[in-house]
This record gives C-alpha cells, sequence and structure tokens, in this order.
C-alpha cells in the first residue's frame, strides 16, 4: 500500500483553506489527488483484513485525512459554484472516506449537503447506502433505483435487521457483479471504496452484535436498530463487542470523547444487567434537559416490558417502582437519586448506577452530593452489594485515581476515536484570529497543542480597552457586542451556522442578540417554527416582543428566564437550523445536544469581583463538545473570544494570553469537592450539610458498621486524592450525637444507630443542624395556617438553609435583599399567584415596589412590550430565578420534609396537617422551570 | 477483450518528427480505410447511407482508430480499457475516459505502465482543436473526480480485481497512482490527434500542446503526442460509419 507522504500537510492545508488561509502553496486538484490517492490505497483486500485497525488512530490517520480534505475541497466547490455534478461526487467521495474507516455519522453529517434524489445512477445509491445506512429507507423510496440496486439495499436492508451473516456473506460478491455491470469509471471507484465501507457497516452491525444473545438484549437491539441507529460506533464496538463491556461486572469508567457513543454504551451495560429479569437501574443526571434526552433514547431502544421513569427535581421519595417484579430504570437528578436509595430500600435490587458527566463531581454546588451518593454505593459494595457503577465523562483526560475510587478491577473504558473534529481558535484583542492545533490527530510532529494552525488578520471594528472598573465596562460594553456580532458573522459566512455564542449572563444574551439582530437583513420569510414562537410571544409573552425582531433576522436569546414552553419552542426551530444565531447561558451550552455548526465563548471569565475567575477548562471543554454535533456536522469550531472585561489579574494584556491558556489546557484530575479548601464560606457550609445529611442516610444503611465516619471518609474520591475529609465527618457525627438541644439523631451504640427523630431527618435529606431548626419551627406551629401564610413563615425560617443554593432566597428570607423588587412580605402573595398560575409578568408588575418603580420604563410597560429596559429586564431575571426555584423545588422539598418530621414534634396541628397536599398543591401549580435549578445564577456570579 | 484486433496486418505508418509520431494510411488512406472497415463490419451495424455523421459518432470513430493505430504500435501493452472506441457506431459519447493501455513488466514492477490516450478528431485546416487535448489532461488533477487519474486508475483496477479476478495486478496498478503530475513516473500521456492529411501542420500545433501540457507538471519526455491523418477526414469518417468504401 503505497500512501503520500504529504497528507497531514495536505489536510493542514484543506483546514486552513476552510479557514480563510493559504496553508502551504499546495493546489486544489494537488489536495483531491492526495485524497483519491489515499482512498485508493485502501480499496484493496488487504485493508478488508484490518477493519479493527482502521478504527484506530495510527492506521486510519491517511483515511482521516482524505476524508477531511475532501470535505474541505466540497465547501470550497460549493462557495465556488462548481457544477452540482462536481459537488456531489465530491460528497460521495467524502462520504465514502469516512465510512471507509467506519466513522458512519460523518458520513452521514456529509450527506446531507446532498439530495439523495438528485443521485445519479446505481453506483452512488449504493455507495450512499452504505455510507448512510440510515438513508435506506430514504432511498428504497427513490423512483430512479434500477431493479438490481434495488435487490441489493433489500439485502442490506434485510442484513442489518436480522444481523444474520448468511445474508452479510452475500452483500459483497453481489456488490461486485453491480460495480462489474457500469462503465463508469467513476462509478468503478465508488464501488471500490464502498466495498469497504460495506465490510465495515457488517463488523459494526448491531443487530449482528447481539445475535445470539438473550431475547432481551435481542429485542432492545432490535429496537436500536429502527431507532435507525443500525450501526455501533468504532468505539462502541470496541467495548460491546471485542471486550464485553456490558457483561462485565466491575465497576467501570468511560470517558469517550464527545460524540463517542457514551449513552449507547450505558445503555448496553443496563440492558445487560436487567436482561435476566426483574431489577432496577438508575441512571443519574446533573441536568434535567440531559435528563430529557436520555430518557428518550431509552424510552426508544429498551423493550415494552421495561418502564423507564423520569424523576428530576430536589429531594423526593416518590415514584411508581415495582423492582421486585418489574425492570425499571429511573433517569433521576442526583437529589432524587439519593431520596430513592434512602428511603425505598433499592439496594436489594439495584443492578447497576450509571452516574452522566461524572465530572460534576468537582462542581461547587453539587459535586459534594454526587460524590458523597456514590461513596455511599461504594460502601454498599464493600459489604457485599452485588451491583456495577458507571461513570461517564467526555472532558476528563486523567482518571486513575478515579478508577482507584471505583476498585481495584475498575474498567476504564478510554478511546481517542472521535466522529467529528475540534477546532479551538482565539480571536485575540490585536485583531488575530488563531485556529491551534490543539491535540487533533493531525497535528505535524514538532508542533505542540498550543502552536497556531492558521490565523487570519481580522481586527476588531471597534477598539476596546481592559478594564475591571464597571462604568467603564458600561460604557464599552456595545463595542464588545458589537465585535462579538462581527465575529459571529464572519464566522458563519466563513464555517456556515448555526452558532451558538455563549454568555454568562442572561443581561449579556438579550444585550449581543440585540446588536446581532440589529446588524443582519430582515429575513424575507420566516419559517413555520418562527412564526410559532412570535405567535406565542405575542400571546403570552408580550415583555419578550424585542425577541420577534430579532427573530425575524435569524437571531434568538435562551436563558431561564423565558417561559420554560417559549424555550422548548426555540430549541425546536435550533433543530430545524431555523435561527442562525444563539445566544445562551451555559445552561443551553451543557445540557441539550443541538445542531450548532460554531460555538463563540463570550465571557471566558465566570463570576464576579474576588470571586472572578477563568473558566475552568473542564467547563471549557463541556462547552466546546457541543458544537459539530455528530451525524450533523463533520467539524466544531469554537472561538474564545479574548474579552478584556473583568479582574485584572486575568485581563491584563500581559497576564491575560497565560489565563487563558489554562481555560485551553487538558483538564486536570478531577478534584473532590468535599475537600476543597479553596471554596466560600457559604459553599463550605453546604458541603457540611451535606455530608451530615449523607452521614445520616449511612447510618441507617449500613447498621453493621463500626466508625462509620471513618468508613465513609474512606469510601470518598477524596481519599483517592491522598485528601482527607474525617475532620468533616467527625464534626457531622458529634452533631448527630449531640443531644444537648434534646433527643439526639443517632446513639453511639456499637456502631452508631438512628433514633426515631434521625429516622426522620434521612427521609428529609436535611443536615442535623437544619433539621434541628425546622423541628423548632414545627414545635411552634400554633394554627392551621392558610398556604401562604404558612409558605412566607417557612421560608423566612428555612431559607437560609445551606442545602439551597439559591444566594437571592437567602438574602429574601434574611431579609438583606438590596434593590430588587421582590421583598420578603411579598412571599405569601406569591405563594398563592404560583398556586393559581398566574402567569409571571403579572405577578411581577404586582410586586409592590415594581408598582411604585420610578424608572424610566415602568415594569407595567416593559411587560406589555411597549418599551424596553435592561434595568426592569434584569430585575424579572432575578424575580423568575427566585421564584421557580423557590415555589417549585425548595419549598415542596420543605413541606415534605416537615411531612417527615411530623411523627417527632409532638405537635397536633404538626401532624393534622397534610404536608403532601401542600407541596403536590406547588408541584402541580404549574411546570416547573426544573432547568433553571441548573443554572448557576446571575446572583451567585 | 471481445474486441476484434486487427494486429496480424499492417494498416498505418509511422514517421516520427520533432519527437511526434505521425501516422498515416498503409500504404494509401484508402488502404487504412478498408481495413477498419472490415474491423467494424464485424461489430456493425453501420448507420444507414443517408444519416450524416453526429459529431459523437466523429469522436468515437477518432478514438477507435487511435486504438486501431495503438494495436500496431510499439506500445508494450498489456491490457486496453476504453469505452467509445469499442462502440464508435453508437450515437453516445461517454465522457471520462478515451483510450487507456497497462503495461505490467513481466520481471520487475517497476517497470509497469500505464498510457493515457485522449484523443481529438477535426477535420478543420487549422488543428486548433487540438488544444483541447491541454483541457483533457489537465482534468487529470484538478477537482472533478469523473475525470481524474486516480478515478480512472481506481476504476480499471476494480474491473481487473473483481472481473478478471487478479487482485494482484489491481494493486500494481493502484501503485502507479500519484498526487501530481511530475511524480507519475509510471504514467505516459498520449495526446492523439486524428485530423486532415492535406494542407495541415500537425508538428507545430502538436509540439505547441506537448508544451502546454509539459507546463501542467507532466515530465516532457512522458509526452508523446500522436498525430493520426487522413485525406478528405470527415467525408472518410462518413463513408466508414455508413460501412462504404
Amino acid at each position: 500500500m503505497n500512501l503520500p507522504n504529504d497528507y497531514i500537510l495536505a489536510e493542514n492545508s484543506a483546514a486552513a483553506m476552510l479557514r480563510g488561509q493559504n496553508h502551504s502553496p499546495m493546489s486544489i486538484g494537488q489536495m483531491y489527488a492526495i485524497a483519491q490517492n489515499i482512498m485508493g490505497a485502501f480499496q484493496g483486500d488487504s485493508a478488508l483484513l484490518q477493519l479493527p485497525a482502521l478504527h484506530e488512530e495510527d492506521t486510519a490517520l491517511p483515511l482521516m485525512a482524505a476524508a477531511r480534505i475532501l470535505q474541505a475541497l466540497l465547501k470550497s466547490q460549493q462557495q465556488r459554484g462548481l457544477a452540482p455534478d462536481i459537488t456531489r461526487r465530491t460528497c460521495l467521495l467524502a462520504a465514502c472516506a469516512y465510512a471507509m474507516m467506519g466513522n458512519l455519522p460523518s458520513a452521514a453529517a456529509v450527506q446531507r449537503e446532498i439530495s439523495l434524489s438528485a443521485l445519479a445512477g446505481t453506483a452512488e445509491i449504493i455507495a450512499a447506502a452504505i455510507s448512510n445506512p440510515s438513508s435506506l429507507a430514504h432511498l428504497l423510496k427513490l423512483e430512479s433505483l434500477e431493479a438490481d440496486a434495488r435487490r441489493w439495499l433489500e439485502q442490506l436492508n434485510s442484513f442489518l435487521i436480522t444481523g444474520e451473516q448468511d445474508r452479510a456473506q452475500t452483500l459483497e460478491p453481489s456488490l461486485e457483479v453491480l460495480a462489474l455491470n457500469c462503465n463508469d469509471m467513476f462509478d468503478m471507484a465508488l464501488f471500490a471504496s464502498a466495498r469497504l465501507a460495506l465490510a465495515q457497516v457488517v463488523y459494526l452491525s448491531v443487530s449482528s452484535a447481539l445475535k445470539g444473545n438473550t431475547p432481551f438484549m435481542q429485542a432492545f437491539g432490535e429496537r436500536v436498530v429502527e431507532a435507525r441507529r443500525p450501526c455501533l460506533l468504532p468505539p462502541q464496538h470496541q467495548l460491546l463487542v471485542s471486550q464485553q463491556f456490558a457483561e462485565r461486572h466491575e465497576n467501570a469508567v468511560v470517558t469517550l470523547p464527545t460524540s463517542g457513543g457514551k449513552t449507547l454504551i450505558a445503555e448496553f451495560a443496563i440492558a445487560q444487567s436487567l436482561s435476566g429479569g426483574p431489577g432496577i437501574a438508575i441512571y443519574v443526571v446533573p441536568y434535567v434537559a440531559l435528563g430529557g434526552q436520555v430518557v428518550e433514547a431509552l424510552t426508544t431502544h429498551f423493550p415494552a416490558n421495561t418502564r423507564i421513569h423520569a424523576l428530576y427535581g430536589g429531594f423526593k421519595a416518590d415514584a411508581d417502582l415495582n423492582p421486585n417484579a418489574r425492570r425499571e430504570i429511573v433517569v433521576a437528578t442526583p437529589e432524587r437519586a439519593d431520596a430513592l436509595l434512602r428511603v425505598r430500600g433499592l439496594y436489594e435490587h439495584l443492578r447497576i448506577a450509571v452516574f452522566d458527566e461524572a465530572h460534576v463531581l468537582e462542581n461547587p454546588h453539587r459535586g459534594a452530593r454526587i460524590e458523597a451518593l456514590m461513596a455511599r454505593l461504594r460502601m454498599q459494595q464493600s459489604v457485599g452489594r452485588k451491583f456495577r457503577l458507571v461513570l461517564l465523562s467526555a472532558v476528563l483526560s486523567q482518571v486513575e485515581a478515579l478508577c482507584q475510587w471505583l476498585g481495584p478491577n475498575t474498567i476504564h473504558a478510554n478511546s481517542r476515536w472521535r466522529p467529528t473534529v475540534r477546532r479551538i481558535s482565539i480571536w485575540h484583542r490585536s485583531g488575530r484570529l488563531s485556529w491551534l492545533y490543539e491535540n487533533d490527530p493531525m497535528r505535524p510532529s514538532g508542533q505542540r497543542a498550543g502552536d497556531i494552525l492558521v490565523q487570519s488578520v481580522l481586527p476588531w471594528p471597534r477598539p476596546i480597552y481592559p478594564t475591571d472598573r464597571y462604568a467603564q465596562i458600561l460604557a464599552q460594553r456595545p463595542g464588545a457586542y458589537s465585535n462579538a456580532s462581527f465575529l459571529a458573522r464572519y464566522i458563519d459566512g466563513l464555517l456556515g451556522g448555526p452558532i451558538l455564542i455563549v454568555c454568562g449572563t442572561k443581561a449579556t444574551t438579550r444585550g449581543l442578540a440585540r446588536t446581532l439582530a440589529d446588524e443582519l437583513p430582515l429575513q424575507e420569510v420566516s419559517p413555520p417554527t418562527i412564526i410559532k414562537i412570535i405567535d406565542y410571544i405575542q400571546r403570552d409573552a408580550k415583555h419578550l416582543s424585542s425577541l420577534c425582531v430579532m427573530l425575524r433576522r435569524g437571531v434568538a436569546y435562551h436563558n431561564a428566564s423565558l417561559p420554560i414552553e417559549l424555550r422548548k419552542l426555540i430549541e425546536q426551530a435550533i433543530r430545524n437550523r431555523d435561527i442562525h444565531y444563539t445566544c445562551a447561558t451555559t445552561t443551553l451550552a451543557e445540557g441539550v445536544d443541538l445542531p450548532f455548526r460554531s460555538t463563540i465563548v463570550f465571557d471566558w471569565l465566570i463570576g464576579f469581583g474576588d470571586r472572578q475567575a477563568p473558566m475552568s477548562s473542564l467547563l471549557f471543554r463541556n462547552i466546546a463538545g457541543r458544537c459539530g454535533r455528530a451525524g450533523e456536522f463533520v467539524e466544531g469550531d469554537t472561538i474564545l473570544f479574548d474579552n478584556v472585561f473583568g479582574n485584572q489579574k486575568y485581563t491584563h494584556d500581559s497576564l491575560r494570553p497565560t489565563a487563558q491558556a489554562r481555560v485551553l489546557t487538558d483538564p486536570l484530575p478531577l478534584e473532590s469537592t468535599i475537600s476543597n479548601d479553596n471554596l466560600s464560606r457559604e459553599e463550605r457550609e453546604a458541603i457540611r450539610a451535606t455530608v451530615s445529611s449523607q452521614l445520616i442516610a449511612a447510618v441507617d444503611e449500613l447498621p453493621d458498621i463500626e466508625q462509620l465516619d471513618e468508613f465513609f471518609a474512606a469510601h470518598l474520591y477524596a481519599s483517592h486524592r491522598g485528601l482527607s475529609s474525617i475532620d468533616v465527618f467527625k464534626q457531622a457525627q458529634t452533631d448527630l450525637l449531640d443531644d444537648s438541644d434534646g433527643e439526639p439523631f443517632a446513639v453511639a451504640a456499637s456502631p452508631m444507630r438512628l433514633t426515631a427523630l434521625g429516622q426522620a431527618a434521612n427521609r428529609t435529606g436535611l443536615s442535623a443542624q437544619s433539621v434541628r431548626k425546622l423541628v423548632g419551627f414545627l414545635r411552634n406551629l400554633r394554627d392551621d395556617l392558610s398556604l401562604d401564610v404558612l409558605a412566607a413563615r417557612l421560608l423566612q425560617a428555612t431559607g437560609d438553609f445551606p442545602e439551597q443554593n439559591n444566594a437571592t432566597l437567602a438574602k429574601l428570607a434574611a431579609g438583606t435583599l438590596k434593590r430588587s423588587y421582590i421583598g420578603t412580605p411579598d412571599l405569601g402573595t406569591l405563594c398563592t399567584q404560583w398556586c393559581e398560575g398566574v402567569p409571571f409578568e403579572q405577578m411581577f408588575v404586582g410586586l409592590p415596589k415594581a408598582r411604585s418603580s420610578s424608572s424610566s420604563v415602568t415594569p407595567h410597560d416593559w411587560a406589555r412590550g411597549s418599551r424596553e429596559s435592561e434595568y426592569v429586564a434584569a430585575q424579572y431575571d432575578k424575580f423568575i430565578e427566585v421564584v421557580e426555584y423557590t415555589f417549585g423545588v425548595f419549598l415542596p422539598w420543605v413541606f415534605r420534609a416537615c411531612h417527615a418530621l411530623a411523627p417527632v414534634v409532638d405537635n397536633p396541628v404538626v401532624t393534622a396537617r397534610d404536608w403532601f397536599r401542600d407541596a403536590e398543591a406547588l408541584e402541580f401549580a404549574r411546570i416547573t422551570d426544573l432547568e433553571g435549578i441548573d443554572l448557576e445564577s446571575d446572583e451567585q456570579n | 477483450l471481445n474486441w476484434p484486433l486487427a494486429r496480424e496486418a499492417t494498416i498505418f505508418l509511422k514517421q516520427i518528427s520533432g519527437g511526434l509520431e505521425l501516422w498515416t494510411g498503409d500504404p494509401t488512406c484508402q488502404a487504412a480505410h478498408e481495413a477498419l472497415l472490415a474491423i467494424l463490419a464485424k461489430a456493425g451495424p453501420f448507420i444507414c447511407a443517408t444519416e450524416p455523421l453526429s459529431a459523437r459518432r466523429q469522436g468515437n470513430l477518432g478514438e477507435f482508430i487511435a486504438l486501431q493505430v495503438a494495436l500496431h504500435a510499439p506500445l508494450q501493452y498489456t491490457s486496453v480499457h476504453a469505452m467509445n472506441a469499442f462502440q464508435p457506431l453508437q450515437d453516445i459519447s461517454n465522457a471520462g475516459l478515451d483510450v487507456t493501455y497497462l503495461y505490467f513488466a513481466p520481471s520487475d514492477e517497476s517497470n509497469d505502465c500505464i498510457y493515457i490516450q485522449e484523443v481529438k478528431t477535426t477535420g478543420g485546416i487549422t488543428l486548433d482543436y487540438a488544444e483541447t487535448l491541454v483541457d483533457d489532461y489537465q482534468k487529470l488533477f484538478d477537482e472533478d473526480p469523473k475525470f481524474t487519474l486516480n478515478t480512472r486508475i481506481q476504476g480499471i483496477a476494480t474491473k481487473i480485481a473483481w472481473g478478471e479476478k487478479r487482485a494482484d495486478l489491481a494493486d500494481r496498478l493502484r501503485n502507479l497512482a500519484r498526487t501530481e503530475p511530475k511524480s507519475c513516473t509510471g504514467v505516459r500521456l498520449i495526446p492523439t490527434l486524428v485530423h486532415e492529411r492535406l494542407g495541415t501542420d500537425p508538428v507545430v500545433k502538436l509540439l505547441a500542446v506537448k508544451t502546454a501540457i509539459s507546463a501542467l507538471g507532466w515530465v516532457s519526455g512522458d509526452i508523446r503526442p500522436w498525430s493520426v491523418a487522413f485525406e478528405d477526414v470527415i467525408l472518410r469518417l462518413t463513408r466508414i460509419a455508413r460501412g462504404q468504401k
């Protein structure tokens, strides 16, 4: 096999060409020839013998280069207006090149560039079907399909459904017959490439992989195929077929890159764990939006005799589960999973627990609970429970400690294989737009990750200087928006869209979207999805009228202040590619899988004041992973906007490159949140509360363990990072045993046992200190209060609990919230309005301070959509954030806690009250914006 | 190859001038005419006597004649691949491949070679039409994969591997593919002009063509233009197509 020796240079040239630059003096014809030459080198019989090797980067590198070169040339041909016949042929070659190395998602993404009905002749149709088997249904309907080609496609279809090897064995010979019947050299060459692609399709077939497995697994496989996923990705095949990952029982850390197919691997492991019969699998998701995607996948793929439960939100154990008799899969937030495990005694039936986005372990707000929850599961394994723990992450790179934590035989399922290319660039204040080599496999030897692949001179239209002074930031902000808008339009022209612009605050999403829209022309015709959004705003959300103007120009913003229905409509429009530019907070960037071609990170500094710091490289990687979705695109570009506003220790010209390099670097090993000393006082208190609550759970779950505090601390991830958390556990244990305020939570028998108070506390999910406060409140409750009055009093009593991490609510409860329309006296009214389903804008303008506002634009005018005001909009942001969390999540949790504690407070008023009804009155009043709680709010930032 | 080849009989006579091969009928144009008719008669059917010669058939016949010249030329070929040259009387002209000759050296693979022949047929006196040969060779390293050298080699290699079950030869053929003209050490070009004999100067025109092809990056020594000249070429081609002497 003779390969051209300059294919890396050619790939780099093609990548540079796509980005508007000449990388080297290499002609288009030469690049084309290099790509074709590589494909030719893999058309012989020898390539058929090395299919699995072609899933390894080193072996597949030439084909990867060929595919990328052809894809770049295709874009170039389209931009230069070459004849459709030529671009179609280039497209088919690019798709075949991807398929030859088993990268079927990218082959499918390339094929999106052409209309399948324009395919000319049998060879092109067959090649298209092989490169993208999920297009078979469409291709079989083509009228232009000749009889022999139809028969062949039917054979392929039949194999993909049944997995029968007999059928597979007829495919290649009949493909050769079809090839020999054609006279065109291009068609012949296409057939030659398609043969290797066909071998990949057969090798990667889902049905084939599950042939001979249990009926349950086969039924699962059938549904996966029916859902138009007939083939595994190479790393999935390697894990599931070659390494029998699903059948094994060891814990595992799966660190495949974005779009590497982690979820399906977890699904296989879940299916296998439930294959033998009833039981329960828990899939923990940190974001509700991600949960929605997982539930959709599970519902589609699992047979009807499996029940899928979506359990999101705060601490709540309610669920219709029967793992004794049914196969149950629970997709839950960490809080719901925690509650289920404590209250429902599920360990006996637990077969597997999957933690998606496991790097959330490092998140200051939620990491402690997740770490402790995993530690509880590890402790259960230590005492002999038989279930499997699987951690998934696309962004972790150093996981030795994580694997150690999960046990000596832990499988680290890893692969560098990724279907799409990730490109990173920085648009510097100096006017240089620099794309970096990063860790791309096409980086030439001698070049480092931070070295420049291609650089353009693109001056900032509006000069901006670094500053951390608020007034100067305010004065320069329009200029920064204008620059970012210019960049977005430039990237769109260069690479195409849709484009996601990630902003640090809701206000920035609005401001940037407005600037972008002002610089774009009105679209002549609005697509139906856009008309639907506009209708919704005009009917139900007039305060968002300015968004209608933006939508007509292909721009939208997306943040937690928008009504949830509206957000869903916007997401649908993005899915349909009807919105070209979306300015969003990190919620969208981290959560939902939407088809963005490129991402611009406008704010690379997170937080405000002394707490401001560069975005973690984990977060940046996660955001970067959002663009270039597999199957939609073959590349995703993330551009860091060199934002110079903020703390000068990061934004000063001499320090900024170093700070930004930290953002772009490979993530370090995960840190344990519980043992992290570099946190704020509030965050430390929240961790102490979490530890207390988790220790209570552990006492109940592990009645035979002596010195539980030490046992628990030793099972934390922290202990495998060489850090001790024993002090915080000792303190928590002391609190549990403390009887100075009356009955303790536990008694120091040998081993420790929960008292009745402790048992009740365990059902609340709260810490010992918070339970004491709540018990004190309940003991003093004298009257059967109406819901609104009770809610207001409870919030004042519990709003400062460290377990809740909404800073606005804490200040509201403490009466220290300043410069806000919403005040402590409003809580009761808001509770009533919440339950009555009063629209949020109406609740907002009804606030006394809003009614008496002397601002130039009144909240009333703003809500009617007649005038815009960023000040009022910011007030509304804060209002929505606190109201949704308070009444949709926190207060129901507290009501349920009251129900759990009622038996131990000895107060007939408390005992007589139906706390569940109160909780449900809030929960069922409206669709709670559970995504809102995913967000690190502007206030906290 | 099922095509009736006239290997035994001499049809054309070669002269060398300025590095070009100048072919004419042996001993006369009419003799070549009649020999070609004899070959075509086995393939038939001819077009009817009143039907005019279309441009497509004219081109196909040019390729057919070039092929017949080649079959008598001292080319060391193992096999020939063509489309229009094998079916010159059909009123269809397939784009993408005129004639390709493969040579697999019996003892030393490094001597394997492929000849790419592009053919133009013209009745004009200026022979300007020959200039379009340059475009054909430019396409070998351009960006429409229908016409590239790599496509041509891969297509033929597929035929050899799957049709003739000679995967070994297919691999050897693919090894001849390169990524730019100057590195194509196993490729020879035969730009061929079938043209009017009387009043024309093919040497000047074909040397210009050779120079232009060299400018594309091809090594000059690997380009060997052919002139195939007939008296009253268009009338003669029309008569041949009709089966007339």
